[in-house]
């Protein structure tokens, strides 16, 4: 929540005593909270402009968002700040953001799973809905991999669907990770058991250590094991196979249909005028087209998904259904996993 | 002697004027910055990554670490002089380091926490430097079955760091652990004791729980005694320890440094887990236990020790294998990347000298943090003198805007203050805040490691005998919690045979 | 520490009247001595009577009592699974069981050990205190930091620490701006605030 300075202000001279203070200060908060438009609204931006990544410090969307900043202050014309709201898969930041006034000056940067798989998960009357939100632009998107340990006698995707039993790590529930091998084991109908991580991290270092038999993770966590010849990996849940991993087929190709992603993308709070909307993805697709933000992407590993902002809301919409569907007719309820 | 040549390379990398000033740099802002409660070493590496970006890799990392070690000193500081925790593995230094600062005794306890870290810190980076890939591949070894063990073996030890009875000690650690369950269930998302509330859904973080019940708990504690104190202040008493303190440190540091650097290459915990194991060890060590928790030195040298070389080792699963092993690493395997570096198995094949170069700034980074800070430990200390009044209100604010900066959210302002309260409370009644804020830490990797477990096991609860780490590890347990009833027995058995005859 | 006076002797049980027992807060200001002598005695926590210590002491386990058999009730309510697949209320079952276990062991030990202090008048204080933060809170996303801020350290200063008006009005602004240069200008942590430079 953003304050105006002018109404507060008239209120600081009224300062005689801490307790008249406390209260003055709670009733000119009503009136400010609900005061008029920022300083005309005329020039965008007025002031430095919010990212909100919804994770803590240190992850890809931290990354990106990190990046992205680094390189959009000079086409937008103004500061920019990033500021880590970590929580509940997002919906925190989410709602906090997507709360506040629509004026441009407080993005998030979303990722796809909140609204395509968490719901299949946990069913959250408070969830935030598309209808919340103003879709400013895409960002990225990142591919699973299935992996297993050097080590292990599976050497395929055959031999894996081949075993009697498979316990499968994931990155959590109400990931991209849990919903591709959920699809994958109960279409091949393979007894199995989920065993979730606490993130990507985790995950890594157990299937390095054979302590899972399998996992899917994003693609950058373990090209450089795979290029150590410490992972193998088995397909890709993409819809063609992986600049990063020319040989490694996809599921769809495998005779497995299951394409699930990770995709991230910049949200305002819905309301945002449309030339504040443009003005921000215009910034945004110069601030993506700098070399040093494409340097980061080619190092992580991480796609281009520079979509505009009905795109956006038409893949968000159509992963939920499909996610929905899919799981719906192989009768796998991710909730009691 | 081939394979020292890279090291000496490396030698060379750190020792430029530049990398030395960025070094410098680092360890001053994160000292400055880890004062701070709230912000602790990964908040402000994160927090002060933009500086990092126009400056080369090598460069960048060598103030990272340092910015890491600084915010570390930093945590300390604020634990001893004003028992406020930012981090977990701090929170025993607040035990005793804090108790000595009330007796006067605040240099001491801030120097010999500069001593040890820089000793075990030193330690930890030889050790790193002669057998870094040879450990590495213990961080893989420990899985779910594994985690289990080292946590319950944990939970164990926090019954012995109270002063107090166990039981008290024991329903404190019940209440921690029940804490660590609220929000999420770790494995499937499940509500839990949330009572639909966003915020609580997400947990409660650590920072909140050790600065409400630590922190909050003590000013609210001393505000009681304001009125009735002259105002005057407290004596400070000398700034560095003597050298009776240094003697009695001797072992305590020596301890630390091997359980630091071998707790901290596990990813996870580690560096909370060192701290709270050298404590205990201290505990058992030491010829007066009795003076664990009213001040005892080595009560602060071995934590400290042992979280610095932890903090050292656990550079070594994110450098030689790519695996971030806590919070802070995964904001330097971020910072990595923004970069353009990804660290992996390959990083030392591929950089030699970034991989060197940035070992062997932590030596100097180490160094630099113990010049730097015994001299400063004066002024620091002085921070004691200032009025009760004036301290309490100015330390209040910033633990408020601290605890904001942590997850920016007002929800947790209002959490420390409750836990506050109820750490007020806890003091009127004779209850210690340390085995709640530490089971707090390791309630939640038991749980998840043990749910796990279970479903690689299928249930059966003979599967930890099959792992021979955890098997091992659950026989220490079993050892460690028979010794003292068995030693009861054993005694009360000798004291009636001597009452006998 | 190591006073040869009385390091580690056993705490008294039900030190005798209301006063504080020299025992215990002795070893307490052992480093002060030389300077606070003549506070002695207020300078320490009021130490209860035996009965009244007791009392406390029964409350003071009941409360957990009491929280660890509700939060029982609702982890069984979660579903506690099978051993296979232990569900989300297993573990907040058997730590709070544990939990009335402990408590319950704390209500019948419940004589005095030492370490009880007496909740005394001196309480409005800490409620002023825990009161005036809450207020804190809440204004603080609301009408930004600064104004909050300053009548905070009003409250505390003047009010609770009893500080002259000139170091209050001084301290409380300078710490506002120290603040706002600190964590917003240097650092770029976002705090809710008023004014935009």
């Amino acid at each position: 929540m953003r304050v105006l300075p002018r109404k507060a202000h008239g209120h600081a001279g009224a300062f005689l005593t801490a307790g008249t203070a406390l209260v003055l200060a709670a009733a000119s908060a009503c009136s400010v909270q609900g005061g008029g438009s920022d300083d005309g609204g005329g020039k965008y931006p007025s002031r430095a402009v919010e990212f909100t990544v919804p994770t803590e410090p240190g992850g890809s969307t931290d990354l990106i968002t990190r990046a992205l900043v680094k390189s959009i202050e000079k086409p937008l014309g103004g500061q920019a700040v990033v500021v880590n709201k970590p929580g509940a898969n997002g919906k925190i930041a989410g709602k906090d953001v997507f709360s506040s006034k629509p004026d441009g000056h407080r993005v998030a940067v979303m990722p796809q799973s909140l609204f395509a798989v968490g719901p299949l998960v946990v069913k959250d009357p408070d969830a935030i809905k598309l209808e919340d939100m103003t879709f400013v632009k895409g960002l990225s998107v990142e591919d699973y991999v299935l992996t297993v340990p050097a080590s292990s006698k599976v050497k395929s995707l055959k031999d894996l669907l081949g075993s009697k039993r498979v316990r499968y790590g994931t990155t959590g529930a109400g990931t991209g990770s849990q919903l591709s091998q959920a699809l994958l084991f109960g279409k091949a109908k393979v007894p199995s058991t989920a065993i979730p991580f606490d993130g990507g991290g985790p995950l890594v270092t157990a299937v390095l250590g054979g302590k899972v038999d399998v996992g899917a993770m994003h693609v950058a966590e373990v090209v450089k094991h795979i290029e150590a010849g410490k992972l193998r990996p088995l397909v890709v849940f993409a819809t063609k196979r992986v600049e990063a991993l020319p040989n490694v087929p996809t599921a769809t190709e495998s005779g497995h249909a299951i394409v699930v992603d990770q995709r991230r993308f910049v949200a305002a709070p819905a309301g945002l005028p449309d030339d504040v909307r443009d003005k921000l993805a215009g910034a945004i697709d110069k601030a993506v087209a700098s070399g040093e933000y494409g340097q980061v992407l080619k190092q992580s590993y991480i796609g281009r998904w520079e979509v505009d902002g009905t795109e956006v809301a038409r893949q968000l919409t159509k992963s939920r259904d499909d996610f929905a569907a899919m799981t719906k007719t192989l009768g796998i309820d991710l909730a009691a996993q | 002697m081939d394979f020292l040549s890279p090291v000496i390379d490396g030698f060379g990398v750190a020792f430029t004027p530049a990398n030395l000033l960025y070094c410098l740099l680092g360890v001053t802002l994160g000292m400055l910055v880890g004062v701070l409660p709230g912000l602790g070493p990964a908040a402000t590496i994160a927090v002060l990554l933009p500086i990092t970006y126009n400056i080369e890799p090598t460069a960048a990392i060598i103030m990272l670490a340092g910015i890491f070690y600084g915010a570390q000193y930093g945590g300390t500081i604020t634990s001893v002089l004003l028992r406020l925790p930012g981090e977990a593995s701090s929170v025993v230094t607040a035990l005793d380091g804090h108790e000595m600062a009330k007796r006067g005794r605040g240099g001491a306890a801030l120097g010999i926490a500069a001593i040890g870290s820089f000793l075990g810190g030193t330690v930890a980076i030889i050790a790193l430097t002669l057998v870094a890939p040879l450990v590495a591949e213990v961080a893989l070894d420990f899985g779910p079955a594994e985690y289990t063990m080292l946590a319950l073996l944990g939970i164990l030890m926090v019954s012995t760091l109270g002063t107090g009875s166990v039981p008290k000690s024991l329903l404190m650690a019940t209440v921690g652990l029940l804490l660590a369950t609220v929000g999420q269930d770790p494995l499937q998302g499940t509500a839990r004791l949330a009572f639909g509330s966003d915020e609580l859904l997400d947990g409660i973080d650590f920072v909140i729980v050790a600065m409400g019940l630590f922190g909050v708990a003590e000013i609210l504690h001393n505000l009681e005694s304001l009125r009735r104190r002259s105002g005057r202040p407290k004596a400070v008493g000398s700034v560095y320890p003597s050298r009776t303190d240094l003697r009695e440190s001797r072992g305590a540091i020596s301890r630390g440094s091997v359980i630091g650097f071998v707790l901290g290459i596990l990813p996870g915990g580690g560096a909370t887990m060192s701290s709270m194991v050298a404590y205990a060890v201290e505990k058992k060590a030491t010829k007066k236990p009795e003076e664990f928790g009213k001040g005892a030195i080595q009560g602060v040298a071995g934590p400290e020790t042992a979280n610095n070389a932890a903090a050292t080792s656990s550079f070594i699963p994110l450098l030689s294998l790519g695996i971030p092993a806590n919070a802070t690493m995964a904001v330097m395997f971020g910072a990595l990347m923004l970069q353009g570096i990804t660290p992996g198995p390959l990083l030392v094949k591929e950089k030699p000298d970034l991989f060197w170069g940035v070992v062997n700034s932590m030596y100097i980074g180490n160094l630099l943090l113990l010049a730097m800070s015994l001299p400063l430990i004066g002024i620091f200390v002085r921070v004691l003198r200032v009025r009760p009044a004036i301290l309490a209100s100015l330390t209040i604010l910033v633990t408020m805007i601290g605890v904001y900066t942590v997850r920016t959210n007002v929800f947790d302002m209002f959490l420390v203050i409750g836990l506050g309260a109820v750490g007020y409370l806890m003091k009127k009644v004779g209850f210690e805040p340390g085995p709640l804020v530490l089971a707090f830490v390791l309630g939640g990797i038991l749980e998840a490691s043990f749910r796990r477990s279970m479903r690689t096991f299928d249930g059966d609860l003979t599967g930890f005998l099959t792992q021979p780490i955890a098997a091992s590890l659950l026989a220490v347990i079993l050892i460690v919690a028979a010794l003292p009833p068995l030693r009861a027995l054993h005694r009360r058995r000798t004291t009636k045979e001597a009452a006998l005859p | 520490m190591g006073a040869p006076g009385a390091p580690g002797a056993p705490r008294e049980p039900g030190a005798p009247g209301g006063s504080s027992a020299p025992g215990e807060s002795a070893p307490q200001d052992e480093g002060l001595a030389r300077d606070d002598v003549a506070d002695g005695d207020e300078d320490g926590p009021v130490r209860p009577s035996a009965s009244y210590a007791r009392r406390q002491n029964v409350v003071a386990a009941l409360v957990p009592l009491v929280i660890g058999a509700i939060a029982a009730v609702l982890s069984w309510q979660l579903g506690v699974g099978g051993l296979a697949d232990p569900g989300p209320g297993m573990w907040p079952l058997v730590v709070s069981v544990a939990m009335v276990v402990f408590a319950a062991v704390q209500v019948l030990r419940s004589q005095p050990t030492g370490t009880e202090e007496k909740i005394t008048g001196d309480a409005l204080i800490v409620v002023v205190a825990v009161l005036s933060l809450a207020g804190y809170a809440l204004l603080f996303e609301r009408v930004g930091f600064e104004i909050p801020t300053v009548a905070l350290l009003v409250l505390w200063l003047k009010v609770l620490g009893r500080e002259s008006w000139r170091v209050t009005v001084a301290l409380s602004l300078t710490a506002t701006v120290a603040v706002y240069l600190l964590f917003i200008t240097a650092l770029g942590v976002s705090l809710p605030h008023l004014a935009h430079f």
